[in-house]
């Protein structure tokens, strides 16, 4: 991406008019500048000095100090070490530099307010001399490394602000003084300085910066350069994350990072409801500024400078809870220099991607239920269908969803930052607000239910004394979720799904009263917050971060750091459910019948707040010998982290509900609860050592020794060391002489142990009873709370231990034109824990507690390769990214079985994980003739079974279909594979880019309304009309007709044809269309009219097209497996579209 | 050498930050908010009690009888269907870890009764009678885990100690063989004999105490009685009770029934001239004059409510959350219940001559029934909560038959497929509107009309007809039904005892003891009505109806008396032998 900006900027300067206007303007600043310049003298400014044998560069700082004169001069011809002493009371400058001469035989010329210090000539006498201000008129011409020219290249005098900028054709033309230097300096090039002796003609060439030699990455604890990179390491940029609309910072990262895994399974705002992972290993630490820190999605895109992902033994530095592996968040921080303000907003608009259709006709729904109930023997419940047009209202055909659900629902973002600073101090502020609104209709007056969050962040750096800086880091994030009280969980979804069209939404089709026959609450009235009351949540977070950093000056390269960090989080919840009334009308009265619902009115207020501290001292060192051929790093860290916290919530009654205070509530059968939270603790001591030879061959050994509190005091500490090496091919002889394609070719190799908590249960060590734990009422009336038996204590309880080892090979082909990274990597576990209770017979009256038993290994590989180019000023890049894992238990812990099947069956050990058991498919019966020679299908023979009905596989041949009939027939929900493709290219201010994302290897379980037919007797999914039926379904006399799935029957349908199988699960690979933008960055002319430096528009849109099999007919992203617990009626997700504006002044 | 690595390392960095607080090593030591250690337990009354309590909230003393209704003859579940349909067994039953998983929950209730009753002695939460009444209760407790164990699955193996795993973590040292289901239930006789002299006898119906164990007692005893006089020995008697103590727990049980009668402590239920209120009542009323009332789990809401109100709604009347009609008695429990004037009960659906009768309102079908049968079932045109059930699954219009079915069934899912619903337990004013947790009527685990019969169900073994008919008779009487006269068989106490307890889940194990299931439910249809509305004439037939077979046909063979050890308790304890069977 940064060589996309690059590339722009070359464009705008090179090919459009406003390239000139752009340097006028500059020029113009610039000159204007030298032009009110006063000039001193050295003959008539004084000094007063005094010094005995002192260094010649102390005097030279002195005289600057006081003058204002400076002094220039090359180190390699003028020994500034030397001592001279002086005796100077009001003596000119002029004075004082022929007393030097005399001493040091240098010359000294003043030209304008520069001293240019040059060693003794021969010919020349004259120790000091003042020159005119000579202007000599330079001109030449900048080009790249192939010699095309760079338009646009900043031409600027060092040590002072005059400059141009070159034209077009890389021209540029300046007067400068005899003797000064001048600097060139272009975006994605290194800078160049040019001394100005007696040259009229200068001709450049800027070399391309080497990204790769002097990128500096954030690892542990810290930056480390990227060439020296030994671990598995990916780093992700600001300008990738800023521009995507999505409202959950995780959802940007998609795809983004080779070996971060990232699935989105429900868009409901707020939720943040992703799977998220580090190849495949669960959990992963997340650092944001140096503290592990949770709820990292809600962090504002806009203030991220970069985000970093250890993969291997790299992340061990972080001891606890690191070994699923670490993503390392940095923001933002100023830069020295004139303050820059951004501000970019943006607003867009959500569609569902896709949810599983339901029919929305009562006839098609009708026909399936008369079906069923024929199957079943029983007479129509429905011989009208055909009525049911909906036309007239004692026969409806209501289309539910369409009444609920909005069409588009929007989304808006805004974010301002300042930044800036000088030498001294510099800041970083921001302050950002996201919205979204929910998908369904807003019917209360409100009008708010949604999400909506607020971030700020100021970051400050001080240089508080000499040497010591100290830093500043403030964040809030404030976010708050409005909903109706009965749209949690998907509910809203559910309800309108599954109310069949054929029942009416309002009593006497007068929309003051909503229908209370249906069969469960009626959706319209859920999502009326007026009427059904509503759940406001609430969250604060702030996190800050103070910490202070000494240059220890007698010892160069020794830093000693000290940090503090203290989070707080409340939560704070009102949750206000409101009784109201549905009704049915009786024709004969002409009255509506009411009947009451969530009664009694009642509110539930809850408080919950968590504190996390943190403590950090440390110590750096860094330094390079011998020619700076051998540099070493060493950190000696330690820090302490705990947390404590107390929830609080209460609830009322109420029979007057309009005041919706908990104390105007009533105190009969009010709910209290509340208690502390006791949250671990943990102690860590880490070090760390680095050398490099030349960047040639690279080496890091760290270790980590850490104490937690979920562990007994004899089993709490840990030891956990890893190593890593790398070894650059293409800086050796041998190998740049022969093959000159690479600009670098490295060898990584890490391996390491480390350490993690995260499964323990806290106080397993200790033994006693659980108190409050379950109740019974003694009196009839009161409860007494219960104190039950913990169970048995594990004393002997420790961590489990990840052995990570990754090789890696990372090159860079062709400046640009090819580079690639491929790490191939594997993790041990051992210890895991896991209760013994499968060995011990029931008898024994409880469970064996946790103990650390089990092992597994996973196994896994990354391809990045990337191209970039750039053709006739169109410039490119496309850039693929694969990630593979597959864990296999290595032991767990199993009984041995009743029997042979049972016993290969429930043993894992050393099988993959993954593994989706169940039956093996046959196809579907196609006539009666093949049930009845089929093997016996279940507990009821082949009775029951009509043609389309699933023919399973008799697996073990034993003639009869049950559970002995199961094997491994695939993968499991979780992706083995995940894959991502950027395309990106930009012409003339145009930019475009194009995100492909997606993942194989897994598989799905369909469940509730995706796995049969009639769910509860109410509403079906669109696909089972595909079915096999007769051709008049309501005559069984008449032929049969294929289809999909078998016919219908009521109630889920027939519960044998869902056994999970190879017919019922599916594949659901996919590849998503996850981010499109187009950008467009306005013309300069137009942009400086509001004194801005950059205007940019943009659109773009978030999951817009997605490639899956043609039988799947949901979001493959969405998981809706039976695991999930809302029975598939999760929140859908989302797609959206936004325009855009970004500015920057 | 590792702890002083440990003190340096924990100290130095502890030092070396900033709090001064970090440098002490407790740091590491956070005390647990949630626990109790054993010696406060033991120490503390409070304390105590609130193990107690949890002792008891896990004893679950047979609050689920409704749902084990399901699955007898009694009634079926309308609202999901039985679930017959598995693969890998003849028929699964409503899961309840209550009855099947008992295997499991009662070893654990086992192991933490073997613990408290080992440490008792030394406690000091209580002194005097109080202590030795507690000592009994909880030994109490334990006999009738282990009454819960064998009735389901035989001999059990008996474990009084509290078990520790062998020091090389070798779980085969704990390895038990299953006792004598007839040493099992000596062992709860005698148990239960010593426990009961040691219990208080100050009534309270909620805490355990010596009337409602000896009541328990006697419902333990006609099991095992009926076992020894029914059953036959299997796996050379790891099953069974040898005929020869038929006798002994026959007499066992009449004696337990007779003393908690002689106390003069309880009495039935009879306040109301209106048989059906009053037996309505029986269940709601739970005041002091409720002298029916031996033991019950208690319910309060909000803190602990039940669902019985919502899931046994008609359909029409279903709570806001959906559900209902979950309980759906079948036609044949409804003409169990006799007509007052007549010892039959069958419905009279069709005339002489073959030809359904007409009746201008279909509650008149059921007019002169016992009164119980009111109190225990709704039924097409039964009022309410003040409206009129309607139940019919067609209607008659110009003498044709169209489709049309009345708000709460037949043909609609979720509402009743046999025209019947639950009204025992049923509130029909209810103090608040319906829900999962909306009801807080008291479960009665065992009243006094049990211990009535409990002693005539005795007596007819030993050969006392006449004293059995007498509280036979004070039943029927409370029913306000007609009075046997002349002597009854074991038949005619049987069906008291099925009409009487309907829903309450003792038929479940009445017919198992009796060893009569397999003869009743076997391979055998359901049936309910099928009531045709005639919209010309307002006029209401019925017709008998059997049930969707793949939903309703349910199949019990002899084996099925004990239960299958699950695999995985065998799987771990390789001593275990596998009931018949399975």
């Amino acid at each position: 991406m940064k060589k996309n900006i690059r590339a722009q900027l070359i464009i705008i300067s090179k090919r459009i008019l406003y390239g000139f206007i752009f340097q006028l303007i500059f020029c113009t600043v610039l000159l204007a500048n030298t032009g009110n310049a006063q000039r001193k003298n050295i003959n008539k400014i004084k000094v007063g000095l005094s010094v005995d044998n002192t260094s010649l560069e102390k005097v030279f700082e002195d005289i600057e100090k006081q003058t204002g004169f400076a002094f220039t001069y090359n180190t390699e011809s003028v020994d500034v070490k030397q001592k001279v002493d002086l005796k100077a009371q009001d003596k000119t400058v002029y004075d004082v530099l022929v007393d030097l001469s005399n001493q040091t035989g240098l010359r000294f010329i003043q030209i304008n307010n520069n001293i240019h210090v040059k060693p003794h000539q021969i010919g020349i006498t004259l120790g000091v001399s003042i020159e005119e201000t000579a202007l000599v008129e330079v001109s030449g011409k900048v080009v790249d490394e192939s010699g095309l020219s760079i338009p646009g290249v900043t031409v600027i005098v060092e040590g002072t602000t005059q400059g141009t900028v070159t034209d077009i054709d890389g021209n540029f033309s300046i007067d400068i003084d005899v003797g000064n230097t001048l600097i060139f300096s272009f975006i994605g090039y290194k800078t160049q300085k040019v001394n100005i002796e007696n040259l009229s003609t200068v001709n450049v060439t800027l070399l391309e910066d080497e990204k790769s030699l002097d990128e500096v990455v954030v690892v542990g604890f810290g930056e480390q350069k990227k060439v020296n990179l030994t671990g598995a390491i990916s780093t992700v940029e600001a300008d990738v994350l800023t521009s995507i609309t999505s409202t959950d910072l995780s959802n940007s990262l998609t795809g983004r990072l080779p070996g971060l895994r990232v699935m989105q399974v429900g868009g409901e705002p707020g939720q943040y409801d992703n799977n998220i992972d580090i190849r495949g290993w669960g959990n992963m630490l997340v650092v944001v500024d140096g503290i592990p820190r949770d709820d990292f999605q809600r962090v504002d895109p806009s203030t991220i400078a970069s985000v970093t992902v250890l993969k291997d033994a790299s992340a061990a530095v972080y001891g606890v809870k690191a070994a699923n592996g670490v993503m390392l968040i940095t923001t933002k921080k100023g830069q020295a220099g004139k303050m820059e303000i951004n501000f970019n907003s943006s607003y867009g608009i959500q569609q569902m991607t896709e949810f599983p259709k339901a029919i929305r006709n009562s006839k098609d729904n009708l026909i399936l239920k008369n079906e069923a109930a024929l199957v079943a023997g029983n007479p129509l419940p429905y011989p009208d269908w055909e009525k049911y047009t909906g036309e007239d209202p004692d026969f409806p055909s209501v289309d539910y969803w369409g009444l609920v659900m909005r069409k588009n629902s929007p989304l808006s973002r805004n974010n301002i930052s300042f930044s800036g600073g000088t030498d001294k101090i510099t800041y970083f502020m921001s302050v950002g607000n996201m919205r979204q609104a929910d998908v369904w209709k807003q019917l209360d007056k409100s009008n708010k239910s949604g999400y909506n969050r607020y971030n700020f962040t100021a970051n400050v750096t001080a240089e508080v004394f000499k040497n010591l800086t100290a830093n500043f880091i403030i964040k809030g994030m404030i976010d708050d979720r409005y909903q109706p009280y009965e749209t949690r969980n998907g509910v809203v979804f559910r309800q309108n799904w599954m109310e069949p069209s054929y029942s009416p939404i309002y009593a006497n089709n007068n929309p003051d009263y909503y229908y209370d026959g249906l069969a469960d609450r009626n959706p319209l009235a859920i999502i009326d917050a007026d009427l059904t009351g509503y759940r406001k949540f609430k969250n604060k977070r702030y996190e800050s971060t103070v910490s202070l950093q000494y240059k220890v000056p007698s010892i160069e390269g020794l830093q000693l750091k000290g940090l503090f960090a203290y989070d707080m989080k409340y939560s704070t919840s009102k949750q206000f459910r409101k009784a109201y009334n549905e009704y049915k009308y009786n024709s004969e009265t002409e009255t509506y019948a009411i009947t009451g619902l969530n009664n009694p009115t009642n509110l539930q207020m809850a408080f919950d707040e968590t504190i996390y501290m943190q403590t950090q001292l440390s110590l750096n060192y860094k330094k390079s010998f011998f020619d700076d051929k051998h540099g070493i790093e060493a950190l000696l860290l330690g820090e302490r982290r705990s947390g404590n916290g107390t929830l609080f919530s209460s609830q009322r009654n109420y029979v007057l509900n309009v005041l919706e205070q908990l104390d105007a509530g009533l105190t009969e059968n009010q709910l209290a609860f509340g208690r502390d939270k006791v949250l671990d603790g943990n102690l860590g001591l880490v070090g760390r050592l680095n050398y490099d030879y030349n960047t040639k061959y690279l080496a890091e050994f760290s270790f980590r020794y850490d104490g937690s509190s979920l562990f007994p005091e004899a089993s709490r500490w840990g030891f956990f060391p890893a190593f890593s090496m790398g070894w650059r091919i293409n800086e050796e002889a041998f190998f740049r002489d022969n093959i000159s394609a690479f600009d670098n070719l490295k060898l990584r190799f890490s391996h390491g142990v480390m350490g993690d908590d995260s499964f323990a249960n806290g106080f397993e060590y200790l033994e006693g009873y659980l108190y409050p734990s379950g109740a019974y009422i003694f009196d009839g009336v009161s409860l007494t709370a219960g104190a039950a038996p913990k169970g048995l204590n594990n004393p002997f309880i420790t961590w489990y231990t990840a052995t990570t080892s990754n090789i890696g090979l990372d090159g860079n082909l062709w400046r640009g034109l090819l580079d690639f990274q491929f790490d191939f990597f594997q993790r041990k576990r051992e210890g895991l824990l896991a209760n013994r209770a499968v060995a011990v017979p029931k008898i024994f009256g409880t469970e064996l507690p946790q103990e650390n038993l089990e092992s597994d290994l996973s196994r896994g590989m990354e391809v990045v390769i990337g191209h970039s180019n750039q053709i006739n000023g169109f410039n490119y890049s496309i850039r693929g990214n694969f990630t593979y894992t597959r864990v296999k238990w290595l032991h767990r812990e199993a009984a041995l079985a009743g029997n042979t099947y049972l016993n290969w069956r429930n043993r894992s050990d050393n099988r993959w994980k993954n593994i989706r058991w169940g039956y093996g498919y046959e196809g579907q019966f196609q006539n009666q003739e093949e049930i009845t020679n089929s093997p016996v299908q279940n507990a009821n023979g082949h009775s029951g079974l009509f043609p389309g009905d699933v023919r399973y596989e008799d697996w073990n041949e034993d003639g009869m279909i049950n559970g002995l009939d199961q094997y491994p027939i695939g993968r499991d929900n979780s992706p083995e594979v995940f894959y991502g493709l950027d395309l990106s290219g930009g012409w003339k201010g145009f930019t475009v880019s194009v995100f492909f994302q997606g993942a194989t290897n897994y598989s799905f379980l369909p469940s509730g309304q995706l796995r049969g037919p009639l769910v509860w007797g109410r509403n079906s999914s669109e696909i089972f009309l595909d079915r096999w039926h007769h051709e008049d379904p309501l005559d069984f006399d008449t032929p049969w007709v294929p289809g999909r799935f078998p016919i219908s029957r009521d109630n889920f349908g027939y519960p044998p044809n869902q056994l999970t199988s190879q017919y019922i699960v599916q594949d659901v690979t996919y590849l998503r269309l996850k981010n499109v933008e187009i950008g467009y960055v306005l013309p300069i002319a137009w942009v400086s009219k509001i004194n801005a430096q950059q205007i940019k528009i943009y659109g773009n849109a978030m999951n817009v097209y997605t490639w899956k099999g043609k039988d799947v007919l949901f979001d493959p992203e969405h998981r809706l497996d039976g695991s999930e617990a809302q029975g598939g009626y999760k929140y859908p997700l989302m797609a959206n579209y936004n325009a855009g504006l970004n500015i920057t002044f | 050498m590792k702890k002083i690595y440990q003190y340096l390392a924990s100290s130095f960095i502890a030092c070396m930050l900033l709090l001064a607080s970090a440098c002490d090593q407790e740091f590491l030591n956070s005390d647990p908010v949630d626990i109790l250690k054993e010696e406060t337990i033991l120490q503390n009354k409070t304390a105590f009690e609130s193990h107690l309590a949890f002792l008891y909230s896990q004893m679950a003393f047979e609050r689920i009888g409704i749902w084990l209704s399901y699955n007898t003859d009694e009634m079926v579940n309308c609202f999901s269907g039985q679930n017959t349909s598995s693969l890998d067994g003849p028929m699964t039953f409503t899961s309840n870890t209550e009855v099947y998983d008992w295997w499991e929950n009662g070893y654990k209730l086992v192991r933490n009764l073997n613990n408290i009753i080992g440490k008792f002695p030394e406690s000091t939460a209580f002194s005097g009678d109080e202590k030795d009444e507690v000592f009994g209760e909880l030994r109490f407790m334990r006999a009738y885990v282990y009454y819960k164990l064998a009735r389901g699955y035989g001999g059990v193996p008996l474990v009084t100690n509290v078990l520790t795993l062998p020091q090389s973590g070798d779980p085969s040292g704990l390895y038990m063989p299953r006792d004598k289901e007839a040493d099992v239930f000596r062992f709860i006789e005698s148990e239960m004999t010593q426990a009961i002299d040691a219990m208080s006898s100050e009534p309270d119906e909620f805490r355990l105490n010596k009337w409602s164990a000896l009541s328990f007692k006697s419902r333990a005893m006609i099991h095992a009685a009926s076992i020894a006089t029914y059953g036959e020995l299997q796996l050379d008697g790891t099953n069974g009770i040898p005929n020869s103590e038929a006798e002994f727990y026959w007499e066992s049980a009449r004696d337990a029934a007779k003393e908690v009668m002689d106390s003069g402590l309880f009495e039935l239920y009879d306040y109301e001239d209106d048989k059906s209120l009053n037996y309505h009542n029986l269940f709601f009323d739970e005041s002091a004059a409720n002298k029916e009332r031996i033991f019950v789990t208690a319910y309060k809401w909000p803190i602990r409510g039940h669902n019985i109100d919502r899931n046994t709604a008609p359909f029409s009347h279903r709570s806001g959350e959906g559900y209902g009609s979950y309980f759906c008695p079948t036609l044949d429990m409804v003409e169990s219940f006799e007509y007052i004037d007549s010892k039959e009960g069958a419905l009279k659906m069709k005339g002489s001559d073959g030809m359904p009768i007409v009746y201008d309102n279909p509650a008149d079908l059921f007019a002169g029934k016992d009164a119980r049968f009111f109190a225990s079932v709704l039924f097409p045109g039964s009022p309410w909560k003040g409206t009129t059930l309607q139940i019919y699954g067609n209607v008659l219009e110009g003498g044709q038959l169209k489709s049309g079915f009345g708000a709460d069934g037949i043909a609609q899912p979720e509402a009743t497929s046999t025209g019947f619903l639950l009204s025992k337990w049923s509130d029909p004013e209810p103090p608040r509107p319906i829900s999962g947790s909306s009801s807080e009527v008291d479960r009665i685990s065992i009243r006094y009309a049990e211990v009535l019969l409990n002693y005539a169900e005795a007596e007819m073994e030993l050969n006392n007809e006449p004293e059995a008919r007498k509280y036979v008779n004070s039943i029927r009487k409370r029913a306000g039904i007609t009075e046997y006269q002349s002597s009854i068989t074991m038949e005619d106490y049987r069906k008291e005892r099925k009409v009487e307890f309907a829903f309450e889940g003792n038929r479940y194990w009445d017919m198992k003891r009796w060893r009569i299931f397999h003869e009743v439910v076997f391979n055998s249809d359901t049936y309910g009505i099928w009531p045709v509305y005639n919209l010309d004439d307002k006029t209401y037939t019925f017709s008998k109806k059997v049930l969707p077979p793949e939903k309703f046909t349910r199949t019990y063979t002899p084996n099925m008396y004990y239960y299958k050890i699950a695999t995985g308790i065998i799987e771990t304890n390789s001593l275990l032998v596998q009931n018949p069977g399975y």
